[in-house]
């Protein structure tokens, strides 16, 4: 294709010369961008500094005495599980987490499932209202937690402020100690937390519901399938491996809960609503206890990973992966 | 324009027990301006091939030279070839003119002008001229398939690598788009390598064809040559619509004998034959229908497919099915007995381990194969 | 009740049992209504009544239930504003903002690698990614404050966005991959035919179709970047009160104001209102990052 230009040699010569250094830088290049270690590294880096190591400290620092007061540090072994273990604020924190972290599951479950079907229902229907009842809900997920807390805290305050006392004492009801009493607390902070993350399960179980072809409806109407039936036997069958996604993360979330309780309560009253990742974060930040309070963090995950293992097992998700 | 030639080609992927042979030993000489279509069944390793002549994989051994020069180390762009694919691959976010002009950007020194010139007459060449603003997803398979090929042509490579271009268009487009890569192929005169795995596109198309199978070269000839003296068993059953019929069969004396068949050993054949078991080839268009008992076997009409002009007709002789295909809408009932017999020169035998043809046609006859069996009747 | 026995013989009987399901129809209508306003009702009135409380004088907070200010007023949001919370969500978006570029710029290789490398530790690497998705930040809290410390990186926003980076990018990373995996790797090739090397095919070929993907991610991680707590109050906590993100000032607030229930309330306005308007506004992309994320995760 060497056709004659009107364009002068010095730019022929200027291409010639440019295919030719292209080759050569070209194939360094080349051989740099085709290994993969290239492309991974900055992610590699950062998750190595920001969560490979910082999880291999956190069991190290467990081990140790290591404290915020203090500069050095020794290792102390076991002794930072035996005094938790042996510790009632930690078996208190505990039953807490537990309570808190088995209510909210069951009730975001419950809420984002019925919400999402009832969605689904009006979508499927033709109905106005899905779209803004699925953006409210939602809007309640994005607010930041730590708002949230502040928002029910004022809303539950015992006084007239608080428009649920108000509302009450209207009615002729006596105060509801919502943050002062040890029960109602719990109540309350399982409640706000639904308030916020009911949105998660519905989003979820909803791109779930969205997913069953309509043809499996038909189908089962044919076959005389009555609503409660289908619901039964064609929606909550196509909805498991959602169900099982929703199941883990709600429950990793819930029992990782922080910031919503920090602000709502701050543990209290007493060490009432004191869930594991508040203790630790005062044991570490407020009491300087380190080895302590990596202790607690790891039993945090242990339990996290324990739990996730036994949906594993109960969902029966081996032919699904 | 140049010539392409593969040495004792090999692709091997992966390593260790999973290590899979795509491509065997493959060699082939593709001279210049000459249309070479790559036939096999999926995953006999063509596009596999291909991607190694395109340098989108790297060969395991062998080499591949283009115009004489080695160019198994060097980079796509500097092989001076271009690409066709299945799934068009278009950049979906550059209209039909930037799909075409972007590779000359990459490679070339030319300015935006003389890009945009390239483009606008090749576009001409190909009748997409009202097409070059669009992007491709307001395309038809049709148009779109037409960008892709201006794609590969406006870089004016010296070998074009076309990886079954037509498969995601419908039937009747396949056909008008097969008539004009060819006519395309032979005005740009530029050396092609057609990658498909339609036999019907493969005899169309190709000056010469070659068959793969399971990474390893079959044969390579002319199309009629590789209908009419197959080498193997493969190509003689892959080469054919509907494939070509075999049968077990055993000497004795001077005849063959299966089951229910009974055929003089071809006299071409005869001396050659000293082994006992051999398989029988005999094509669908190359058989006649007689009375029963009459010709080599009977059997009954198993099913009949009336095509219109012609027939296929399933005959049940016993063991095997033998299919038939007969002129006429409809010559014969289901059920109803029927002889069957088949030229003495038509038939292939075959080594049945290893599947060589120990017995083929001596050589092409002058006519086509579709107005053979008009012939046979 | 004899009317609705299960004979379907007679045309009367077909009406009759029609005209029941169309009415069973009304009912399930009418109760899905009914949950939406239940839900929304729930789901809106904290907000709506905390923008009521920002806006009523110190008087007027004992009405409570009076959803509508009699006598409203801007006087909580000029004490905020005076105290410094527009500072605060300066800050907040500078760290938001180059905590999403540098998701992005970090995520996109890496998910391209992933989606399109074969290479041997791939799976493993890909489960340990997923693996991290699983474990909350909180956990590794306490270690991360040493390493920041010791990198000196503590009471730094810039610090901050990068830890941010570094917890976002394992679901950051699956999610593109997710993306990338979409994309026909014929483009790839015919971008190699083309004369790209991976680079150039990253940056002309792959880059405007995965872009819905970066948007996802970018808008997801937007949103919890805006919105997180923990790690702020920890690594910045120690700084001047000027160096806050919104979260933080806001609780700071609640503790120092005890009980000027309107300017808190007011804080929580300016905190909520703008994420609120982002996230309406993009809420189709933020719903594709949650259930794409976790479905594919
Ligand atoms: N990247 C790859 N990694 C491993 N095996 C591959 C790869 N590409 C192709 N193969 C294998 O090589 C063989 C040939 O594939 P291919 O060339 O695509 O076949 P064809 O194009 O003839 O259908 C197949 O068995 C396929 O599974
Ligand atoms: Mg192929």
């Amino acid at each position: 294709m060497a056709t004659e230009r009107t364009i002068e040699d010095s730019s022929l010569g200027g291409r010639i010369r440019r295919t030719v250094s292209r080759s050569t830088v070209g194939d360094i290049v080349d051989r740099v961008v085709s290994r993969p270690l290239f492309w991974l590294l900055p992610a590699v880096l950062f998750i190595a500094v920001f969560q490979l190591y910082p999880m291999f400290e956190v069991f190290r620092m467990s081990l140790t005495d290591a404290s915020q007061l203090t500069q050095g540090e020794s290792y102390v072994w076991l002794e930072n599980y035996r005094q938790l273990f042996n510790s009632e604020r930690f078996r208190s924190t505990l039953s807490v987490t537990a309570i808190y972290s088995a209510s909210s599951i069951i009730l975001q479950l419950a809420l984002g499932l019925g919400l999402a079907v009832a969605i689904d229902y009006g979508v499927r229907r033709g109905l106005r209202g899905p779209l803004v009842t699925r953006v409210v809900v939602l809007s309640a997920w994005i607010i930041p937690g730590i708002i949230i807390g502040l928002v029910w805290k004022i809303m539950l305050l015992e006084t007239n402020v608080g428009v649920l006392n108000n509302g009450l004492g209207q009615l002729g009801l006596d105060i509801v100690p919502f943050r002062s009493d040890p029960d109602m607390a719990v109540i309350s902070v399982i409640i706000a937390g639904a308030w916020r993350g009911t949105a998660f399960s519905m989003i979820m179980f909803y791109a779930g519901l969205k997913r069953v072809p309509d043809q499996l409806y038909r189908a089962a109407k044919v076959d005389g399938a009555g609503p409660l039936a289908r619901f039964r036997h064609v929606t909550l069958p196509q909805l498991k491996p959602v169900m099982f996604v929703v199941t883990i993360l709600v429950t990793i979330y819930s029992l990782n809960s922080f910031d919503l309780i920090f602000a709502l309560t701050d543990g209290g009253p007493g060490r009432a609503t004191e869930v594991i990742a508040l203790a630790m974060y005062k044991t570490g930040f407020d009491s300087y206890q380190m080895g302590l309070a990596s202790a607690t963090a790891v039993v945090l995950l242990v339990i996290t990973l324990t739990i996730t293992a036994v949906y594993f097992v109960v969902f029966d998700v081996s032919e699904e992966i | 324009m140049a010539q392409l030639e593969l040495n004792s080609l090999e692709k091997r992927f992966g390593g260790g027990d999973e290590q899979v042979e795509a491509v065997s030993e493959l060699s082939l000489s593709v001279i210049d301006g000459e249309f070479l279509v790559l036939v096999g069944p999926s995953g006999c390793g063509k596009s596999t091939t291909l991607n190694c002549v395109a340098g989108l994989e790297s060969v395991t051994d062998g080499e591949i030279r283009i115009d004489g020069e080695v160019v198994n180390d060097k980079r796509p762009e500097e092989r001076n070839i271009a690409m066709v694919f299945q799934s068009y691959a278009l950049y979906p976010h550059m209209t039909a003119a930037q799909n075409m002009e972007f590779g000359l950007k990459m490679t070339t020194g030319l300015s935006k002008g003389e890009r945009r010139e390239k483009v606008e007459s090749t576009a001409e060449l190909l009748d997409i001229s009202e097409l070059l603003d669009k992007k491709p997803k307001s395309l038809s398979g049709g148009q779109k398939q037409r960008v892709a090929l201006g794609r590969a042509i406006v870089r004016d490579p010296a070998v074009f690598l076309m990886d079954e271009p037509l498969s995601n268009l419908d039937a009747s487009l396949r056909s008008t788009m097969r008539t004009e890569i060819q006519q395309l192929q032979d005005d740009l005169d530029v050396t092609t390598v057609y990658v498909t795995h339609d036999q019907t596109e493969a005899m169309t198309m190709a000056d010469r064809i070659a068959i793969l199978y399971d990474g390893e070269l079959q044969q390579v000839g002319q199309p009629l040559e590789c209908y009419y003296r197959p080498e193997n068993r493969f190509v003689a059953e892959f080469i054919g619509e509907p494939a070509m019929n075999t049968l077990p069969v055993e000497r004795r004396g001077d005849r063959l004998v299966g089951s229910g068949v009974d055929f003089p050993v071809p006299d071409r054949a005869s001396g050659g034959l000293s082994r006992g078991q051999f398989t029988l080839g005999i094509r669908p268009e190359a058989i006649s229908l007689v009375e029963p008992n009459t010709g080599a076997v009977t059997g009954a009409v198993e099913v009949v497919e009336p095509l219109g002009e012609s027939s296929h007709v399933y005959v049940d002789i016993g063991d095997s099915t033998v299919t038939v295909k007969t002129e006429g809408p409809k010559s014969v009932d289901r059920g109803q007995r029927v002889g069957i017999d088949f030229p003495e020169d038509r038939v292939h035998l075959f080594d049945p381990d290893s599947g060589v043809a120990v017995a083929r046609r001596a050589s092409i006859p002058n006519e086509r194969p579709s107005d053979r069996t008009a012939l046979t009747d | 009740m004899a009317g609705s026995t299960d004979t379907d013989t007679t045309p009367d009987s077909t009406r009759s049992r029609l005209s029941g399901s169309q009415i069973r129809l009304y009912f399930y209508d009418a109760a899905t209504y009914l949950v939406y306003a239940l839900a929304a009702a729930f789901f809106m009135f904290p907000v709506l009544w905390v923008i009521s409380l920002s806006l009523r004088t110190e008087g007027a907070v004992y009405s409570a239930l009076n959803l509508i200010p009699s006598d409203p007023t801007l006087d909580a949001y000029r004490t905020v504003i005076d105290s410094g919370i527009l500072g605060w969500m300066r800050n907040t978006l500078v760290v938001t903002v180059v905590s999403v570029l540098g998701i992005i710029l970090v995520t996109t290789p890496a998910a391209y690698a992933f989606s399109r490398f074969r290479f041997r530790g791939r799976r493993t690497l890909l489960l340990a990614v997923l693996g991290f998705q699983m474990i909350s930040p909180i956990v590794i809290v306490l270690p991360l404050y040493d390493i920041m410390r010791t990198l000196g990186l503590t009471e730094s926003h810039a610090g901050l966005a990068l830890l941010y980076i570094g917890l976002q990018i394992p679901f950051s990373l699956w999610l593109l991959k997710g993306y990338f995996d979409t994309i026909p790797t014929a483009l790839d090739k015919a971008a190699r035919i083309d004369g790209c090397n991976r680079l150039q095919t990253l940056r002309y070929v792959l880059l405007r179709p995965v872009m819905p993907g970066i948007a996802v991610v970018a808008i997801f991680n937007f949103v919890l970047t805006w919105s997180e707590f923990v790690m702020a109050y920890t690594m910045l906590g120690p700084a001047g009160q000027d160096e806050y993100t919104l979260s933080m000032g806001i609780y700071l607030f609640d503790t120092q104001l005890a009980t000027q229930w309107t300017n808190i309330a007011a804080a929580a306005v300016i905190g909520v209102v703008p994420i609120i308007l982002f996230f309406v506004a993009l809420q189709r992309y933020f719903v594709r990052g949650l259930t794409d994320g976790a479905v594919k995760g």
